[in-house]
């Protein structure tokens, strides 16, 4: 608090040094900023007064108001995905002008992965947040064909996974668990199909991506590393259109249009897997894997005047794994198969009311369910592993803008959850015993209050701060341990049981939010952020990567809520017109309360979860350094990111230990991460991409001894994450041919070829250590993708 | 198995295509790391007649080129609880035994044994109850035939399954172990230069005994708690003959302890390292160092219940002709070998032997 004290007297003086001499007549301009070929209102379009360096922004309605003394001014509306435009007032009174943006996609020069607006990067206040629309996205070459949204993510700096095909990422010395996933503002609990290889977000109804790694807004909350926000485009209103794709690994298909003209619009898109052939090509010990899944993405839009939209998002994603052998299921139940099913179903009801050009309203209804199931056939041990999330959400914001230089936002949200950690059921002719472990409950409430100041036309501020609570709620049974031992079963004193509806814990907090930027010249700036996080659930898993199937936990009275504090500075420099954009970043995290697990952590079945979790502290530290090259024939980027996160966990009692008290890497714990990517566009209708990327490999445990055991070798661990798996790196190539889109055609097709892993690196996925008479080596390293692998993917659109 | 467990796991969820599975896996040297030899310890005490064996051993670096040193010149002591006790003789290097008609293990009473290293140094286990094993009610066979990869041909083989019943009472640990006897008529054998063999007659009735020394076959009642433990598969009887295939499978009540400790052994074992795999770590087992508990001791040492059974594996319905071991030329009037008692070879009758 006294550093925002601080930072508000310093603001008041910059104001005082450089106000601006007071002009008699000030009149504005505004209108409605829209898309030329769809007439669809277009947000957050920048307007830049030239030469009086004046920023403004347009509303969630394409709205915008430009206030200036009178003159003659030359307005510059730039946005992802659009040309620049620019337009020349004369402003000697209200003027009110329409404003429509055409399309970038016949543009040949084009702004590649985070395609923001060309000196967004410079201006905008946050610190540490990325942007992406979903052509940039495509341009990325893929995997298997598939355009995936969030293996695009780890081409950013501050991003990484813990293996090819790994669930989830992990963000700035974060756990994947720590990434708050939206999906037009529903949480996704599981971002992965099959098991991890690909995303669960359609890339045919995606408008744009935004991660935040750095800066985070008010708004925003419960989970301690990132947000990613991914949005979900608005139905087309005007005509109705058809597209599709067919690829070797999905098949898509989706349609859209007006149900009544300009009022409401509909919008639906499915995407489905028929893979099981590949399996039929394996081995016979890989035959009896299944793997499948579908998702299916609708949204409705309906706007009965300029006022309200309501819109009402659904999403149904569903996957079935099933593996010929019960090595993953964790159970130590004899099995011949395992199977995973997991589901995620999502409804969104949003109501945007548009009060007048001061005030926007809008108010969601959220409800997201996530199941994951595992079962096994054989009749005398069947069983059926059921687990589940339901998280229903209401919240409300409310936009402010008094004038030019304020934006207040303030806004309440009330979260539900439900967490059915596992039920086992037995067969109906099974041995197996029926498991039902206690449903945690609890409301997870915020409130927040933020205002984006321009303190003078060099330094703006974004001030926020929100407070969140958890309230445990009963039916509970909450255990008392011994004090002078580790809490286990065995030390348990007493038991408290209370009732259903009580509240019987309480946690939480302010979580002040901070980003400056101070414009030093034309084109550079210097940012600093400071962002306090709460996270009050948590995917509790002592696996490297959680499986769909891994449990999740709310923080209770033993597992305290996990609070990071994160501290960044960066500079940001463009030149040459915005084509080359350059910035580097530094930030130091702290992790208050960091999760890991005791040494032979049993998770699942556990009845009380605190006596398998060790809390501790975490501490992440890096530096990322992006340069980019937006305009021309080649476009592309570079982005080098330095690493650490290492997690101490101590306690008097060894057992609640990890490395015995001392600070030791984190899984994720990646030092170096190089990515680069650079597309040729000589034409409208081809281009081509190549991307490269090196990371350093991410630790594993290794044995320091063996033991002779009835006659066989046991590896002896004592340490955890001291070595390290091999590094890292490989290089892939697309090239998209298009229709040419200077032909105006109804129908349009496109092809796109590409090839992962073009060198054919054997990376290394694992490293596991086994002593085999037959071999002189001690360990053996497991490749995936160890070879070049070509995909084609047809794209059309009626 | 474990092997093809380990590959299953990591291979069925990351090589999506067949295509991807070749050259998955290559050789990998790490770097070296190591931790002072510390003591290990392998022995149990059973309900069934002795002598028991405790085996003391080092650990070495882990590499195959390293060596685990044998602990030899230590003093071995066995107590229960009821005041009898009993000094182990060393013999052979490293191995340690109780005497033939020396303490027996009787459920209901707790072991301890305590071992003075040459170096003076103290250890102990942990008192471990021993526990009568439930019997096992039925051994019964599956037959089963598989592809063998590239090629035509399928492998053949009988899964050999047990049922028994539970205790009414929770925490119950078991184990399970199988022994076969395979009877032999040639006791030498020497490979000539044309890849034929020559042998020697055996003297007397001898039998090839044949364990599985790397299985750890153990399950808990945690998931089944007083029902019926079913279909537990023991072993796979292959098709070298038609003959009937002789088997003793043991059924072991084993602590939560040693469970805990086997279950920590054959997860290590079959550890791939994998994204999926939960992070290594290594149950000590019941062994302190009293005199320093700064210093690191592993193994186990058991009180467990034995329930036995014989069973023959009826072979008669294999398909085509057994997998034959290469004949063995024996050269008529040449001397007999003495069939020598160890614990590869019997002359001795198996316990449930008929034919």
């Amino acid at each position: 608090m006294r550093l925002l004290y601080v930072l508000s007297v310093l603001a008041c003086l910059f104001t005082e040094a450089v106000a601006q001499p007071k002009n008699a007549t000030a009149y504005s301009a505004t209108g409605y900023v829209r898309d030329a070929k769809t007439g669809k209102p277009i947000q957050g379009v920048n307007i830049v007064v030239i030469n009086v360096s004046k920023g403004y922004v347009t509303a969630k309605d394409g709205f915008y108001v430009v206030t200036m003394p009178a003159g003659n001014y030359v307005l510059k509306f730039t946005h992802v995905g659009y040309r620049p435009r620019y337009d020349t007032i004369s402003l000697q009174k209200l003027l009110f002008r329409e404003v429509f943006m055409e399309d970038d996609a016949k543009d040949l020069e084009e702004v590649v992965v985070t395609s923001e607006t060309p000196d967004r990067n410079v201006r905008k206040v946050e610190i540490g947040v990325s942007q992406l629309s979903i052509r940039s996205i495509r341009r990325i070459p893929p995997l298997m064909g598939e355009v995936d949204v969030v293996r695009s993510l780890l081409l950013l700096p501050g991003v990484t996974t813990v293996g090819e095909g790994a669930p989830g990422f992990n963000v700035r010395g974060g756990s994947a668990d720590q990434n708050l996933v939206l999906f037009d503002d529903a949480p996704v609990f599981n971002s992965s199909h099959l098991m991890g290889f690909f995303s669960v977000f359609n890339p045919d109804v995606v408008r744009d991506v935004t991660l935040n790694r750095g800066g985070v807004a008010a708004g925003y909350g419960g989970r301690a590393s990132s947000v990613l926000d991914v949005k979900i485009k608005e139905p087309d209103a005007e005509k109705w259109s058809l597209n599709g794709g067919i690829g070797l690994i999905s098949n898509r298909l989706g349609v859209e249009g007006p149900i009544i003209k300009k009022k409401l619009s509909f919008l639906a898109a499915a995407r489905a897997s028929f893979n099981d052939f590949l399996f039929k090509l394996a081995p016979a010990n890989l035959r009896g894997t299944k793997a499948n899944f579908y998702d299916l993405t609708t949204k409705i839009k309906f706007q009965p005047s300029e006022q309200h939209t309501i819109t009402l998002t659904g999403y149904v994603s569903t996957d079935v794994f099933k593996l010929a052998s019960d090595s993953l299921s964790g159970q130590e139940i004899n099995a011949s198969s395992t199977q995973f099913d997991y589901q995620t179903t999502n409804g969104v009801l949003r109501w945007n009311y548009f009060i007048g050009r001061q005030l926007n309203l809008a108010t969601s209804v959220i409800l997201s369910r996530y199941r994951a199931n595992l079962s096994s056939p054989d009749s005398a041990n069947a069983f059926d592993l059921r687990s589940g999330i339901w998280h229903r959400q209401i919240k409300t914001d409310l936009t402010y803008t008094p004038g030019d230089n304020h934006q207040w936002q303030a806004g309440l949200s009330a979260i539900d959850y439900l967490v059915q950690p596992n039920t086992r059921t037995p067969g109906p002719f099974s041995n197996v015993l029926p498991v039902d472990l206690a449903r945690e409950q609890a409301y997870e409430l915020a409130a927040y209050v933020q205002d984006e100041w321009k303190v003078n036309t060099a330094v703006s501020v974004l001030v926020g701060l929100r407070y969140s609570a958890l309230l445990n709620r009963g039916p509970a049974t909450v255990r008392t341990y011994l004090e002078n031992g580790p809490r286990e079963d065995e030390t348990v004193s007493s038991a408290q049981t209370y009732e259903a509806g009580t509240v019987y814990h309480r946690s939480g907090g302010l979580e002040p939010r901070l980003s400056l930027r101070w414009s030093v010249g034309e084109g550079r700036s210097i940012k600093a952020g400071y962002s306090r996080l709460r996270q009050y659930i948590q995917q509790v898993t002592n696996t490297t990567a959680a499986l769909p199937t891994s449990r999740w936990h709310l923080s209770d009275v033993y597992t305290k809520p996990q609070i990071a504090d994160q501290w960044s500075l960066g500079y940001f420099r463009n030149t040459a017109d915005n084509a080359i954009e350059a910035s580097g970043e530094i930030y130091y995290k702290r992790i208050a309360n960091a999760i890991d697990y005791r040494d032979g952590a049993e998770l699942q079945l556990a009845e009380a979860v605190e006596t398998q979790i060790v809390q501790g502290r975490g501490e992440a530290y890096g530096f990322e350094a992006l340069l980019r090259k937006n305009k021309g024939r080649w476009t592309g980027f570079t982005a080098y990111t330095y690493a650490r996160t290492f997690l101490t966990i101590d306690s008097p009692f060894p057992v609640e230990r990890v490395n015995s008290g001392r600070a030791y890497p984190a899984n994720y714990d990646k030092p170096h991460t190089l990515n680069a990517l650079a597309t040729y566009r000589p034409t409208a209708w081809f281009s081509l991409s190549l991307n490269f990327t090196y990371s350093t490999g991410r630790p594993i445990t290794q044995p320091y001894a063996r033991a002779r055991i009835n006659g066989v070798y046991v590896p002896i661990y004592v340490d955890r994450n001291q070595q390290r798996i091999p590094d890292y790196h490989r290089l892939d190539f697309s090239m998209t041919f298009e229709q040419n889109p200077l032909k105006k055609k109804r129908n349009q097709s496109s092809w796109v070829f590409s090839i992962y892993n073009v060198y054919a690196r054997k990376n290394a996925y694992s490293i596991f250590y086994r002593l085999n008479p037959r071999s002189f080596s001690d360990a053996y390293k497991l490749s995936i993708f160890a070879t070049a692998f070509p995909s084609l993917t047809y794209n059309f659109r009626f | 198995m474990n092997q093809l467990i380990a590959f299953v796991r990591q291979v069925g969820l990351a090589c999506l295509s067949g295509v991807l599975l070749a050259g998955c896996v290559t050789e990998y040297q790490p770097d070296s790391i190591s931790l002072p030899p510390a003591l290990i310890v392998e022995g149990q005490i059973t309900d069934q007649p002795g002598p028991y064996t405790v085996r003391l051993s080092r650990t070495a670096d882990y590499s195959i080129r390293s060596v685990n040193l044998l602990e030899e010149k230590a003093t071995v002591t066995l107590a229960d609880n009821a005041g009898n006790r009993e000094t182990l003789i060393e013999t052979s290097a490293g191995v340690y035994q109780t005497r033939t008609n020396g303490l027996r293990g009787v459920a209901g009473r707790q072991y301890k044994l305590t071992i003075q290293t040459r170096a003076g140094l103290q250890f102990e286990s942990q008192p471990e109850l021993l526990t009568a094993a439930p019997p096992i009610l039925n051994v019964y066979t599956e037959y089963r035939n598989e592809a063998i990869p590239g090629t035509a041909n399928r492998r053949q083989g009988w899964d050999v399954y047990i049922d028994t019943k539970d205790p009414a009472t929770p925490g119950n640990f078991y184990r399970w172990e199988w022994t076969h006897y395979e009877p032999i008529s040639v006791c030498q054998r020497t490979v000539r230069t044309d890849g034929s063999y020559t042998g020697l007659g055996c003297c007397s009735q001898c039998w090839d005994i044949e364990r599985c020394y790397n299985c750890i076959n153990t399950s808990s009642d945690a998931n089944i708690n007083g029902q019926a433990i079913s279909k537990q598969l023991i072993m796979r009887a292959p098709y070298t003959s038609s003959a009937p295939y002789y088997l003793e499978v043991q059924q072991q009540a084993i602590s939560q302890g040693a469970y805990a400790f086997w279950k920590s052994v054959r997860q290590l074992v079959g550890n791939t390292g994998g994204l999926f795999d939960p992070a290594p770590a290594l149950v000590q087992g019941n062994i302190r160092c009293v005199s320093d508990p700064s210093i690191l001791a592993f193994g186990y040492f058991g009180a467990t219940g034995v329930s036995e059974r014989g069973f023959y594996v009826d072979r008669s319905a294999g398909q085509g002709t057994p997998e034959l071991a290469p004949p063995v030329f024996v050269p008529p009037l040449s001397p007999c070998v003495v069939c020598e008692n160890s614990i590869y070879r019997t002359p001795n009758k198996p316990r449930w032997w008929v034919y």
